[in-house]
């Protein structure tokens, strides 16, 4: 599994959130990470090394920010996959309340 | 004798009480009434503290950033908690944490001057002329109900409830009191006509609000009076002055643990209600005049003297911020010489200094604040550890070449500069932390409480890191002795890299600002280390420095990268975005050792 140990990271969040112990993270939080992550890609990618030492440095950086920037892709995905669907108001009303939830303790929240 | 003062004035209280108790039966129905009240507003502040203290606080955070926006977040704030007093501690605590600045803070407190008078309005307009006591019933059962959920949000909710829920029944048994007071004894025998009826009931007005720590309470009682025809209009209006005066004393005993800031804003309140007051007082005739005028025009009945006090209350108010606005520039100076702050010192706490209050968002800011203080500090200090200033390489377009040409020794007592910039800072640090994680705190805030103690702590590894090898660095670096000098060179570049990498992210904007960047750097990092072993292999199988040398070099590497890779924890814990979901979303994808030893490998490395 390419995200093993995120995946086990993520499970003991929803622990947290579902125990009232972490904040809640949304879809748009993660965009928003992924921004910055891509900004600073960006910078890295600009840089122009003048020597070997530097390049392969540079070469690391630019791998560590495509593979961060691959985790965060990854969570946001679980993050939309396991949102409540977004049902139309009239059949919203009919859903069961067990079925609106697929996420563990999506609706727990801290302030 | 000063010891004896409070308890003197608990029984001079105390005894005026059961006189009036035993004077009049009805005074205790009035005594309970305002019991009632205040356990009222002690319940709502709590209320709102826990419902949405640190909304509040984020809230404030955003509305500071002009002078009308400060004030109309002290105006609307204090209408809805009716509470000035949460609104001047929060604002005293966020001034002292450095969130937001003098004249914000002065803004806001303006603002909830002007907000309390909507508690004038509500009593006169609403508590007065409905059956307010058959509202409080369901308040109150429904906020007990919710004041013993587990969740924070329904608690500060009950509590919010049954704090209004007691307030109206504080009105409604005041309101009964006075009813039947009235019918035995006429207070307005007391009125004073003139000068002497506006400064003694100035007075009055001002050690009733003192005693019962309530501009509100004060409020409530001349409002019930003057509807009961127990007190001139006269007296009422001069009552209210006062308690524009006695409530500044709350913020002046709130002002007494705070730092030099929270000093400033203090006195800035008093000067400000002490001003509106007094012209209020000399202004008191044509006032009175105006407000007949404003009030025939709102349609407020020539007898309805409670409503017309409310008029007066929110137009003095007005009248001291049309006088104080054009002021302000003046009185921030003022204040500002008035109370110096202390001559800044590096090796003292500069942010976790006086009463920051136990609002998550003030004490993580003073915190983080302080973390930057600890970071410079040790920053400055490893690079004169290794005959580096830190200003050079900031301003260096080139730093191999100013590591290169930096070989003048920087003589300095390591220890003792230590010991000033970086042990001192990090006990009150954890002292800090320590104090701050007693209070009940969400648990989001406790980690982060603790992820900025680890922070310290990493900074502290650091330099001590440094403080090994600096004397092989001394040795080696202060004048060019060939192979080794240039290893030596290349552990300073690389510190220096990590150096400036890490000002450049405590430039960066806070919004922009993410400490994911840092993974980044420790995995270029661990290879640098890997890279540095082979260089002094070969250079020892060429017979280009000696055993000796080359020992001391790994010996010191391990030093300086165990040096960088604590810089980086720590930058990675210090600059986590503000946002609570953005950083948890940080601790998520960040990488543990393994991960990071795992990823992908450079063609250097390759090779």
């Amino acid at each position: 599994m390419a995200h093993e140990k995120l995946a086990e990271r993520l499970g003991a969040y929803y622990a947290r959130l579902g125990a009232g112990k972490a904040h809640k993270i949304k879809a748009r939080d993660v965009e928003k990470v992924l921004a910055k992550l891509r900004a600073r890609r960006a910078d890295l990618a600009e840089d122009t090394p003048d020597k070997p030492e530097k390049a392969a440095r540079l070469h690391t950086k630019i791998s560590t920010a495509d593979e961060l920037i691959g985790r965060a892709e990854w969570l946001l995905s679980e993050l939309t996959r396991m949102a409540p669907p977004q049902a139309a108001p009239a059949e919203a009303e009919e859903m069961p309340a067990s079925e609106n939830t697929t996420a563990p303790s999506a609706e727990a929240k801290q302030d | 004798m000063t010891r004896f003062a409070p308890l003197l004035q608990l029984g001079l209280i105390l005894g005026l009480l059961a006189l009036a108790f035993w004077l009049s039966a009805d005074a205790q129905h009035i005594a309970a009434g305002i019991a009632l009240f205040l356990l009222g507003m002690v319940m709502l502040e709590d209320g709102f503290k826990g419902l949405g203290g640190s909304v509040l606080a984020r809230v404030l955070q955003r509305a500071t950033a002009s002078l009308p926006r400060a004030m109309g977040f002290g105006v609307l704030a204090t209408t809805i908690t009716q509470s000035s007093s949460l609104v001047s501690v929060i604002s005293i605590s966020f001034l002292s944490a450095g969130l937001i600045s003098l004249q914000a803070g002065l803004g806001i407190i303006f603002g909830a001057n002007l907000g309390t008078t909507s508690g004038a309005w509500l009593i006169a307009g609403v508590g007065l002329k409905v059956d307010i006591a058959a509202y409080a019933m369901p308040l109150l059962a429904f906020g007990a109900v919710l004041m013993f959920q587990r969740a924070a949000g329904l608690r500060g909710g009950g509590q919010v409830l049954i704090g209004i829920g007691l307030i109206f029944l504080g009105i409604a048994f005041i309101k009964a009191g006075f009813d039947a007071f009235s019918a035995g004894f006429d207070l307005t025998r007391l009125a004073l006509a003139g000068l002497a009826g506006l400064a003694v009931y100035t007075l009055l007005g001002a050690a009733a609000t003192v005693v019962m720590q309530s501009s509100h309470a004060t409020m409530l009682l001349v409002i019930t009076a003057l509807a009961s025809g127990q007190i001139s209009y006269e007296n009422a209006l001069a009552v209210a002055i006062g308690a524009n005066i006695g409530t500044t004393v709350t913020a002046l005993i709130g002002a007494a643990s705070a730092n030099y800031q929270g000093k400033r804003l203090a006195l800035g309140h008093l000067i400000f209600n002490l001003v509106t007051a007094l012209t209020a007082l000399a202004l008191i005739t044509p006032l009175r005049g105006l407000v007949d005028h404003i009030s025939d025009a709102l349609g407020i009945g020539a007898q309805d003297f409670a409503l017309r006090l409310a008029v007066f209350h929110t137009l003095f108010n007005l009248m001291g911020i049309a006088l104080m606005l054009p002021l302000m520039a003046r009185l921030v100076q003022f204040l500002e010489r008035r109370i110096a702050a202390p001559a800044p010192s590096i090796s003292q706490p500069r942010y976790i200094t006086g009463d920051l209050g136990d609002f998550p968002a003030t004490i993580l800011a003073a915190l983080r604040n302080e973390l930057r203080h600890l970071r410079s500090n040790a920053a400055s200090l490893i690079c004169e550890g290794l005959n580096l200033r830190l200003e050079d390489l900031m301003h260096s377009k080139d730093i191999p070449l100013t590591v290169a040409r930096a070989r003048q020794p920087i003589r300095l007592d390591f220890e003792r500069h230590y010991e000033d910039k970086i042990k001192s800072l990090h006990a009150a640090i954890v002292d800090f932390a320590a104090q701050k994680a007693a209070l009940p705190l969400p648990v989001p805030a406790l980690t982060r409480l603790q992820e900025l103690r680890d922070a310290a702590g990493a900074l502290v590894r650091a330099v001590k890191a440094v403080k090994h090898m600096r004397e092989n660095a001394q040795r080696f670096t202060t004048a060019d002795m060939g192979e080794i000098s240039h290893l030596y060179d290349s552990l300073r570049i690389d510190l220096a890299n990590v150096l400036t990498e890490i000002e450049r992210l405590d430039g960066t904007e806070p919004e922009a600002r993410s400490g994911l960047g840092v993974v980044a750097e420790r995995r270029a990092l661990a290879e640098g280390g890997r890279r540095a072993t082979r260089t002094v292999e070969a250079a020892l199988q060429t017979r280009r420095i000696t055993a000796s040398d080359a020992t001391s070099f790994l010996n010191d590497s391990g030093y300086a990268f165990e040096s960088m890779r604590a810089l980086l924890d720590a930058a990675q814990l210090i600059y986590r975005p503000e946002n609570e979901a953005e950083a948890e979303i940080e601790r998520l994808l960040e990488m543990d050792e393994d991960e990071e030893k795992g990823g992908p490998q450079s063609e250097d490395h390759l090779s």
